[in-house]
């Protein structure tokens, strides 16, 4: 699937950028030209040589920061959307085998969890169990599982009734077995979608969240915490909060793109798009053929 | 070819009739024309003297949390109080102790009692009259009421008496200080009837000030009106106030320039964009000072090596450069160079040498990064990151933990470590008492106190205020008060004020904010 | 010798008129109690949850009013005050009878009503989200209908450009740069700040458009979407090939069939809109400097006052259960067949 996905330009642009961006949080702190948390006396310096995007109200250098806030921004996100997928995925798919009461029961829970509002959620958890943004994204990936429920439960439902697999149930076969041989594979592709969507949200939680100075303690950067101060200090730098808020958009636009592209590629409509891809390049690499000579 | 049912309703069958759904889609674009139309069309007035009604609209960062006066204390918002309260006494433009409430007072040949004499015919806005009767109870209140800010500061009032419009109070010592300390910061006098139920009244206040409140949203906004019976209402030109908490520092200049607000107090940093968009930007006349508090009674600042190696630590010049943007100064001192109890000679008692303080810290038998200190502040503050990297400089680890009620625990001397800044006093002798003294307030080491410090002040106390010798003395105490291991003061920052230009100019009394004379619009 | 269907006489047809009128309203009544069969539970587990934070969060009255190291005396006597020191289950009970009665309790910090705090700052947010809706209802209608008619050409490339543009942009940098562009450079609204509707109709639209509009992206760019996708899908559909060939307009087409089928899983999107807004409000009220209901949640989240966050939070679940059941009224009137669960 994922050299389907890479077959689409769509495709390719979201994975290269999110990779970019994965890079950043893993090796960010590291490529930092300089420490982020070190002062220095040239304060809203514009950019420079020894300062690429300039200095903050304390010295610092800007971009230092910018990478080392690239690793909660990402880890945050990734929290939330693996926390969505644990807790959705698994009642979802177990919804349609453990009988009417399960089914019931998680149905109404779902529908529970979509009714909360998470940002607000997210902030009145920090703020009563503890100023950490883990508990925060821990509690939000929760509450948007329910996406992870209905698109497992969907997909795992019109596999649940087809005949091969329930001629493979009357044969004698497990239900783990059938969940494992068939239900999985045809999951996957929505769950994928789900994921790539969830890190978009989570995303936009962690900005919304930092931007208000909740869960992560000063000076630690972090993108909406950079874009928080860069408000303050727009009269010297107005240019300063274009740098974190293009990362948060560029970032939330691939996975959403990235979302888009795997669904384009999932499912019989998939493989069509992309044979039809395949035999349309196929078909400009070669010349056109000599008209067939005569007839006769 | 036969049409498949799946459609719905359609025209053709008249058993069920259509609803056109073109007719919601016109109404719904029809409430949204009407609405454009009506909010283009009509005439809307912003100005903050529409209709002839003159409003203050005041954006501040220190809203009250307490409309009780005893238990707000003497900080920064004794000034959105003043609009509800009035006190014995004011300030003039010089600092001096003016009348207020009280027309004149006298003190006794030994200087241990001082007399009051009150204006006459003065009431609450709940009708309760002015008298001394109401100032005693006021002054008791302060004194006893169990969480009262105040009751360190007035350990020299030994006992008040009422006798129709004198309020006598008797003092402990020889004290001079007394006109100047029982204004706006220390005695807003609350009317006694409303001041019996203490948590009402915190959430009502009921004074004798320029306004009363019309209503009141905890910490957010309040709405007042003039008080026409207030002693003065003929020189208040000002007949609304809206005081709002401001939101955040960089959306208050936006909001003076769009109307929302039309007076607020800003950061220095917003200065420059307040100047670019036509505002009026000054600067009160005041005594500011920040402060890093210690509290020795607590590991590890209970090692004299490790204070002074904060001490020696600390750059005062850096907080200037990056926090005050030209309109601050350095100062080692609860007050700014100039002022009249500034002791140039301790000027330069610990100066910035982070060398000495590596070695103070060796010599306490520290590694570097072993000494790790949590830093509690009620926000994000610049300041607080400033302190972190001068003492990670020298090997102390600082985390900083940002807790909306640090007031709590800060006055209530729990916190080990942290930063606080003073809008000054009126009486010199209560700001070096409040920082340095056993109970002062902002003393985070109570109960300790410098030794000799009691006697200095006692001896400026017995000073009259327009002695010769009055100045010396007053340096002599503060020279005292400096040995104090509890505080480390870093800088000046400015009463830095932001107006729409329809406001007239306040009056100058320092560290005040007066509406005494000001006018809005043309 | 033909035989037609005479046509029902005036009685016959009043007669038939009401049993369809009492049939559609038992099917409302119907809808209406299915709703509430769905949201009662969910009230109650949300509530429960909102409840059980408190307990978890180890946070008390006495640590806002006495300090971090108050005695244990001192703290008991605090939490004996607020009745904090009965068990769990009473305590639930108490306030959940409380709740029902619309009293949420006493805030720690200020000691004031809390519905009476909430109540004052939900004018203000209910406005901008109501406008938010409309605006965003509107606006999406608008695009998503365009890019579906003009499907595939250069009108729905761009507007689904466009709308991707805005669905990647959180509230609050939208909020920055609507303050920036509109209020500070070009004048036309205020920068923040809220004007009842009581004092005038006109500053308060003034006030609360470009916070409305913040809040509004996010909805445009979902409803369009999704009303561009299943429109399209519609037009794909055989009766729409069959009401062509019988030679109905292109209007009439798209009006009395397609938009029916097609607006269902837009609206339906709208209910799980709502709540993403009441959060994303706590971001805009704090950079347009309103005293709302996000504001005030902010606010006491940050001070750890526990009854007034929960009272938010209730309220807030509160807003978003009788919403859901607005559209899912208004869903079983605009697409029948969704409630009979084709």
């Amino acid at each position: 699937m994922v050299r389907r996905v890479l077959s689409l330009p769509t495709g390719r642009i979201a994975v290269a950028i999110l990779t970019v961006i994965a890079l950043l949080a893993v090796l960010g702190p590291l490529l930092a030209p300089r420490d982020p948390l070190a002062t220095s006396a040239h304060t809203l310096a514009p950019g420079s040589g020894a300062h690429p995007l300039g200095t903050d109200y304390l010295g610092r250098d800007v971009l230092s920061r910018l990478l080392d806030g690239s690793r909660v921004s990402v880890l945050a996100s990734l929290e939330v959307a693996l926390t969505a997928l644990v807790v959705g995925v698994v009642p979802g798919i177990l919804s349609v085998y453990l009988g009417r009461v399960f089914e019931w029961v998680t149905l109404r829970v779902v529908d529970t969890l979509v009714a909360l509002p998470f940002l607000l959620f997210a902030v009145a958890v920090i703020a009563l169990l503890g100023n950490g943004i883990t508990q925060a994204m821990l509690v939000t990936g929760v509450l948007v599982s329910p996406l992870f429920y209905r698109v497992s439960r969907a997909a795992t439902l019109t596999v649940a009734r087809s005949q091969y697999v329930e001629a493979a149930l009357i044969a004698g076969a497990s239900v783990g077995w059938a969940v494992r041989r068939h239900v999985w594979g045809k999951v996957l592709p929505p769950i994928a979608v789900a994921l790539a969507q969830t890190v978009g949200v989570g995303f936009v939680i962690v900005s919304s969240l930092t931007f208000l100075g909740i869960g992560v303690q000063p000076p630690k950067p972090t993108w909406g915490g950079l874009l928080a101060s860069d408000l303050g200090y727009l009269s010297y730098q107005p240019w300063a909060p274009l740098a974190p808020a293009l990362l948060i958009m560029a970032t939330v636009w691939a996975s959403n793109l990235l979302a888009d592209a795997i669904r384009d590629v999932s499912g019989e409509a998939g493989r069509a798009l992309v044979a039809h891809r395949k035999v349309r390049a196929g078909r400009r690499g070669r010349t056109e053929p000599a008209p067939a000579g005569g007839t006769s | 070819m036969s049409i498949p049912f799946a459609s719905r309703r359609t025209a053709a069958d008249p058993r069920f009739p259509l609803r056109p759904r073109r007719t919601r889609l016109t109404a719904v674009s029809a409430v949204l024309a009407t609405a454009a139309a009506v909010s283009l069309s009509a005439c809307g007035g912003e100005s903050a003297s529409a209709g002839g009604v003159r409003t203050l609209k005041w954006a501040t960062s220190s809203f009250p949390s307490h409309w009780d006066p005893v238990v707000s204390g003497s900080g920064a918002q004794f000034r959105e109080l003043a609009l509800v309260y009035a006190s014995l006494t004011r300030t003039d433009a010089t600092g001096k102790a003016v009348p207020d409430l009280a027309q004149s007072w006298h003190y006794n040949a030994k200087g241990d009692q001082v007399t009051f004499r009150l204006r006459p015919g003065l009431k609450f806005s709940d009708g309760t009259a002015v008298d001394a009767a109401a100032v005693r109870d006021a002054i008791l209140r302060a004194k006893t009421q169990k969480d009262s800010a105040l009751f360190g500061d007035l350990t020299s009032i030994k006992s008040v008496d009422a006798d129709g419009l004198d309020v006598i109070v008797h003092l402990t010592q020889v004290d001079y200080q007394i006109p100047q300390l029982l204004g706006e910061r220390v005695l807003q006098v609350a009317s006694p009837k409303a001041a019996a139920n203490p948590k009402k009244l915190d959430q009502a206040p009921v004074g004798a000030g320029p306004f009363i409140v019309t209503q009141l949203v905890p910490g957010t906004k309040v709405l007042l009106k003039k008080n026409p019976d207030y002693w003065d209402a003929k020189d208040i030109h000002i007949d609304n106030v809206e005081l709002t908490s401001a939101p955040d520092a960089s959306t208050v200049v936006s909001g003076l320039q769009t109307g929302v607000y039309n007076f607020a107090d800003i950061e220095p940093s917003q200065a420059a964009a307040a100047k670019k968009a036509g505002l009026d930007v000054f600067v009160q006349p005041g005594f500011n000072a920040e402060n890093i508090s210690l509290n020795i009674n607590k590991a590890p600042f209970t090692d004299d090596k490790v204070v002074d190696a904060v001490r020696y630590a600390i750059n005062r010049q850096e907080f200037v450069d990056k926090l005050t943007f030209g309109y601050g100064s350095a100062t080692n001192q609860p007050f700014p160079k100039g002022y009249v109890a500034y002791d140039p000679e301790s000027a330069d008692l610990y100066p910035y040498d982070p060398a000495k303080s590596r070695q103070l810290l060796a010599q306490a038998g520290y590694k570097p990064g072993q000494i790790k200190l949590s830093l509690v502040i009620p926000a994000a503050d610049p300041q607080a990151e400033i302190v972190q990297s001068q003492l990670a400089k020298v090997g102390i680890t600082v985390s900083i933990k940002v807790d909306k009620n640090w007031a709590t625990p800060f006055f209530a001397k729990d916190l080990t470590f942290s930063l606080y800044g003073t809008t000054g006093r009126d009486s010199a002798v209560q700001t070096l008492t409040a920082h340095f003294g056993t109970d002062g307030p902002l003393n985070l080491s109570t109960p300790y106190e410098p030794a000799g410090f009691e006697a200095a002040v006692a001896k400026v106390r017995q000073t009259p205020l327009d002695s010769p010798q009055y100045p010396q003395v007053l340096r002599a105490a503060t020279r005292t008060g400096l040995q104090s291991k509890a505080l480390i003061f870093t800088y000046s920052d400015p009463n830095l004020f932001a107006k729409s230009t329809s406001i007239s100019a306040l009056p100058k009394n320092p560290g005040h904010i007066d509406w005494t004379g000001v006018t809005i619009g043309r | 010798m033909t035989t037609t269907l005479a046509p029902p006489g005036a009685p016959a047809r009043r007669r038939v008129a009401a049993a369809r009128a009492r049939h559609a309203l038992g099917r409302f009544l119907a809808a209406l109690a299915r709703s509430a069969a769905i949201f009662v539970p969910v009230f109650l587990v949300a509530t429960f949850v909102t409840f059980a934070l408190r307990s978890l969060s180890g946070l008390s009255p006495a640590r806002i009013q006495l300090g971090e190291d108050a005695t244990p005396e001192a703290i008991h006597r605090v939490e004996a005050q607020w009745g904090l020191d009965r068990p769990f289950l009473v305590q639930y009970g108490h306030w959940f009878g409380d709740l029902l009665h619309g009293n949420l309790g006493a805030s720690w910090s200020s000691g004031a009503d809390i519905s009476t705090l909430i109540g004052l700052g939900l004018g203000v947010s209910l406005s901008v989200a109501s406008l938010a809706l409309v605006v965003g209802v509107a606006a999406g209608f608008v695009l998503g209908t365009a890019a579906a008619l003009r499907h595939t050409t250069w009108v729905d490339r761009a507007i689904t450009g466009f709308v991707t543009l805005i669905s990647v942009m959180p509230a609050f940098v939208v909020g920055i740069v609507l303050v920036e562009v509109f209020a500070v450079a070009l004048h036309l609204f205020p920068s923040g700040g809220y004007v009842p509707v009581a004092q005038g109709f006109t500053p308060w639209l003034e006030h609360i458009t470009l916070p409305a509009l913040a809040l509004s992206f996010d909805v445009v760019a979902d409803v369009a979407r999704q009303l561009r996708a299943s429109l399209v899908a519609a037009y794909r559909e055989n009766y729409v090939t069959g009401a062509v060939v019988r030679g109905l307009s292109a209007r009439r087409i798209f009006f009395r069939h397609v938009l029916r089928n097609g607006l269902g899983p837009a609206l339906a999107t709208l209910g799980l809109k709502f709540p993403a807004l009441v959060g994303a409000s706590v971001v805009t009220e704090w950079v347009f400097g309103l005293q709302g209901f996000g504001r005030f949640a902010n606010d006491s989240a940050q001070s750890g006052d526990v009854p007034a966050v929960q009272g938010v939070l209730v309220v807030s679940i509160l807003l978003v259960v009788v919403f859901n059941l607005v559209v899912n009224l208004v869903l079983a009137r605009v697409t029948p067949a969704a409630q009979r669960g084709v």
